[in-house]
């Protein structure tokens, strides 16, 4: 039932709600949240702008589009940052430019975690799962649900970064 | 044996084990019965309280699972129930209300679903099952993105309650077993003492030893009960002594009593049939202790019976037995004699033993006994019969004087047997009236005039001659048959005398004499009053004549009935005295008017010069004390000579005239004869005129 479901979204939707989803297993610092997405395509943003306003406890959520030819200021605002697959940038060197240590990234590349990546999405056949880096989440100093990393695909620690 | 002892009554033992035995277990099944409900109770919300926290659980640990749409993860979260077996069914919807994952126990597909109409996070009870309706909320209540359903097992509650009430019957049985045997025990503590004093009572019963006593001291209630107990022993033990010493003995002398000795008299003659062995009865009267009693007091008399029987115990050895018949009469049983020497050895001892004198405060009494015996087998094989026997042979010495002892003989029985005739004669006479008066006249010794005249009573006894005084007056006495004879005699002298004082041939007293019993009739002197007022006689011409026993006892009653005869305006003798215990001191106490020196006296006068002046003395002592003085028997001129030289008043005798009939007496008060006219002509002829 659930897969025919997803057969009818495409892949930027099922990708939106998965961030929606995630984003309310982990305890945040702030009420609010900001989500900011970097190399969106048309369809992604047609996607994320379904997004609700508020989260489900009621809280503010604000969609930020980040220009890829900007001067990738990424703002001290951004709580998640999804970099998606078109970016085609230095995921090290972009993640050393974000400001807010406590930011959970996620993102959609073979080498997203080993880089430093927080959530990677990948594909299994024809579904769209998710990897946790939990030893990231551990140095940001946030704490995600355990009932998310028991749904992850794949839950990296410590050493699994080298 | 008592046939009242029921088939087994409940005892108290029993009872008490019964009580104990039921209050530990009510209050047992009570405690048990409350414990299983409030542990049911707590068992329950335990139970809901467990089952809905792990609802909870559920509904946190899936909501990612729900959220992502893992049905996988949750299958996986939903097998782990497979370890709980209270879980039978449990499952998890999406918001939307579609079934998403469930596990069941028995790999069943769902039969109840999610019931959407109960109110969210409450549950149901069906019978032994236990629904939970959770639902699966994220970031608040309000954001419910699924639902948990878990589908129960009540077995462990009421598996629980089973161990529960197993474990606590056990228990109350184990209790109860003790309580029966610590019961049989304590129960002892309080029954023990009742059982004794049951115990003793059945003893006392059956052995009828009333000498038995209970002790306990244990406890108050069991000691009063125990004390009161040995108390009611106590007092019938003594009344039991005391009846068989009523049935056994004489209360005045402590002597056997007359059933007692007749018991062993038959008893003796039983084993003398077997042994051919002989037996002596002994009876023994005082002679003349009568006379003690009505002239001393019946206390002087009580106190000469105990000395006697004192006396009498002394003297009788072992085998024989002496025992108080009644009154003055004492009955001895020598068994097994060896001989009639050995029965008037005993006689013999009896007759010395007695021969001392009795001592009463200043008295000095001499008593001698008159005995009477009989002998089994010889004279009589039946106790009665023997004792009868005995009886007549001791009247028998009585009639001889007394203070002697004589064998039973055949001749006995006929005087005996006369003297019964005389009784029942006596009662046909008094019907039939065959009494009659003779009157013999007093004269002056001055004048030589009649000066009054003593009524004397006769019997002419049917087909026989006259019966003296004597022969039944005693008889009359005895029989009770003196009172309507006496009566009689009181009538018939008023009316006599009444004829001749109407005829104007005599203005004198006339003398009557009361007997002892008479004289003691309540309503004596009534009876006297009715008969003068009825002849219309003036109490003056009435005198009576008593003796002294008549007043020696009750004194004081007697002292009072003779001054209300003497306020009527009768006179009163005292006859025959010098015969009993006369002392002319006591002479004062009474209001006597008139003294009648006895017979004896007069007769003896001329024997010896002592007895003259003792005469002499009575005579002048009497006319100090302001008394007229009669001398009795007077048959003499010399006689009648010495008594005027004396200063006597009167004088009554043969000399004068005898008793004579009614019709005599007329004709002498006709002829108005003087005594003087008497002696002048007859003296020189008198036959009894001493030489």
């Amino acid at each position: 039932m659930a897969e025919k479901q997803t057969k009818a979204y495409s892949e930027s939707v099922v990708k939106a709600a998965l961030i929606y989803n995630i984003l309310h297993f982990i305890e945040w610092p702030t009420k609010d949240l900001e989500i900011c997405i970097y190399g969106a395509n048309e369809q992604d943003v047609s996607s994320f702008n379904l997004f609700p306003s508020s989260t489900k406890a009621g809280n503010a959520l604000l969609v930020t589009f980040l220009h890829k030819n900007g001067t990738l200021l990424i703002p001290d605002t951004c709580q998640i940052i999804f970099i998606t697959g078109e970016a085609k940038i230095n995921t090290r060197q972009f993640l050393a430019k974000t400001k807010n240590p406590q930011s959970v990234t996620i993102g959609e590349s073979r080498q997203f975690i080993k880089q430093g990546g927080m959530i990677n999405f990948v594909h299994k056949g024809s579904n769209i799962r998710f990897e946790i880096n939990a030893d990231a989440f551990k140095k940001a100093g946030l704490i995600i649900s355990s009932q998310v990393l028991r749904i992850a695909d794949r839950v990296y620690m410590g050493d699994d970064n080298e | 044996m008592n046939k009242s002892v029921t088939p087994q009554k409940a005892t108290i033992q029993s009872k008490l084990v019964l009580i104990i035995v039921t209050i530990s277990t009510l209050s047992l099944l009570l405690a048990a019965t409350l414990f299983t409900l409030v542990q049911l109770q707590e068992h329950r919300s335990t139970l809901i309280e467990n089952l809905t926290s792990v609802a909870k659980i559920t509904a946190d640990n899936v909501q990612a699972a729900v959220l992502f749409e893992n049905e996988r993860d949750a299958n996986k979260i939903l097998s782990e129930f497979s370890s709980d077996s209270r879980i039978l069914t449990a499952a998890i919807y999406t918001a939307e209300k579609q079934l998403f994952s469930f596990y069941d126990i028995s790999k069943q597909n769902i039969t109840r679903l999610y019931d959407f109409s109960a109110e969210n996070g409450t549950y149901q009870f069906e019978n032994d099952l236990f629904h939970i309706y959770q639902p699966i909320s994220i970031q608040g209540e309000n954001n419910i993105i699924g639902y948990v359903y878990l589908k129960a097992n009540l077995d462990s509650l009421y598996q629980q309650l089973r161990h529960n009430i197993l474990v606590i019957t056990l228990i109350v049985i184990s209790v109860l077993i003790i309580t029966i045997l610590l019961s049989s025990k304590l129960q002892k503590l309080i029954s023990a003492p009742i059982l004794e004093l049951a115990q003793a009572t059945k003893t006392i019963r059956d052995d009828k030893n009333y000498g038995l006593r209970v002790e306990h001291n244990e406890y108050l209630e069991i000691k009063q009960l125990s004390d009161g107990f040995n108390l009611m022993l106590s007092e019938i033990q003594e009344r039991d002594n005391h009846l068989q010493q009523l049935a056994m003995y004489d209360e005045l002398t402590g002597l056997h009593n007359r059933k007692y000795y007749i018991d062993l008299l038959n008893q003796a003659i039983a084993r003398g049939l077997r042994k051919s062995q002989s037996h002596a009865i002994l009876f023994l009267d005082l002679d003349r202790f009568k006379h003690i009693n009505d002239s001393l007091g019946h206390s002087v008399g009580d106190e000469i019976l105990q000395q006697t029987s004192q006396r009498l115990t002394l003297i009788t050895r072992d085998d024989d037995v002496v025992a108080r018949f009644g009154g003055d009469e004492f009955i001895f049983l020598l068994q097994d004699i060896p001989s009639l020497h050995h029965v008037a050895e005993m006689t013999d001892r009896i007759l010395e033993e007695l021969r001392m004198p009795f001592s009463y405060r200043h008295h000095s009494i001499v008593l001698t006994p008159s005995i009477g015996i009989s002998l089994y087998p010889d004279n009589g094989e039946t106790s009665e019969d023997l004792l009868k026997k005995a009886d007549t042979a001791m009247y028998q010495v009585k009639s001889m004087g007394g203070n002697a002892h004589l064998f039973f003989t055949d001749a006995m029985n006929v005087e005996a047997q006369q003297r019964q005739n005389v009784e029942e004669d006596l009662h046909s006479a008094v019907i039939k009236d065959e009494f009659f008066l003779q009157y013999q006249p007093k004269v002056n010794l001055h004048s030589g005039e009649i000066m009054g005249m003593e009524a004397l009573i006769r019997w002419k006894r049917k087909g026989k001659d006259l019966v003296p005084p004597n022969e039944f007056i005693p008889i009359a006495e005895e029989t009770g048959l003196i009172i309507p004879i006496g009566n009689m005699v009181i009538n018939e002298a008023i009316l006599q005398t009444k004829s001749w004082v109407d005829a104007g041939l005599y203005n004198h007293r006339i003398a009557i004499n009361i007997s002892a019993k008479q004289f003691r009739q309540v309503d004596f002197l009534d009876n006297l009053k009715a008969q003068i007022e009825d002849n219309q006689i003036s109490p003056e011409f009435l005198e009576i004549e008593i003796t002294e026993a008549v007043v020696m006892e009750n004194t004081d009653d007697a002292i009072a009935k003779m001054k209300k005869i003497k306020d009527f305006g009768i006179k009163l003798a005292m006859d025959d005295f010098g015969t009993g215990y006369s002392s002319l001191s006591y002479l004062k106490k009474f209001p006597f008017d008139i003294l009648k020196i006895d017979m004896s006296f007069i007769r003896d006068m001329q024997v010896s010069n002592v007895n003259a002046s003792i005469v002499k003395s009575i005579i002048s002592l009497a006319h100090t004390l302001g008394l007229e003085v009669v001398a009795e028997g007077v048959e003499q001129e010399n006689q009648a000579t010495l008594l005027r030289d004396m200063n006597c008043d009167l004088i009554q005798g043969y000399l004068f005239s005898r008793p004579l009939n009614s019709v005599d007496v007329s004709s002498l008060l006709q002829k108005g004869s003087n005594l003087f006219d008497l002696m002048d002509r007859e003296s020189p002829s008198s036959p009894t005129t001493k030489p």
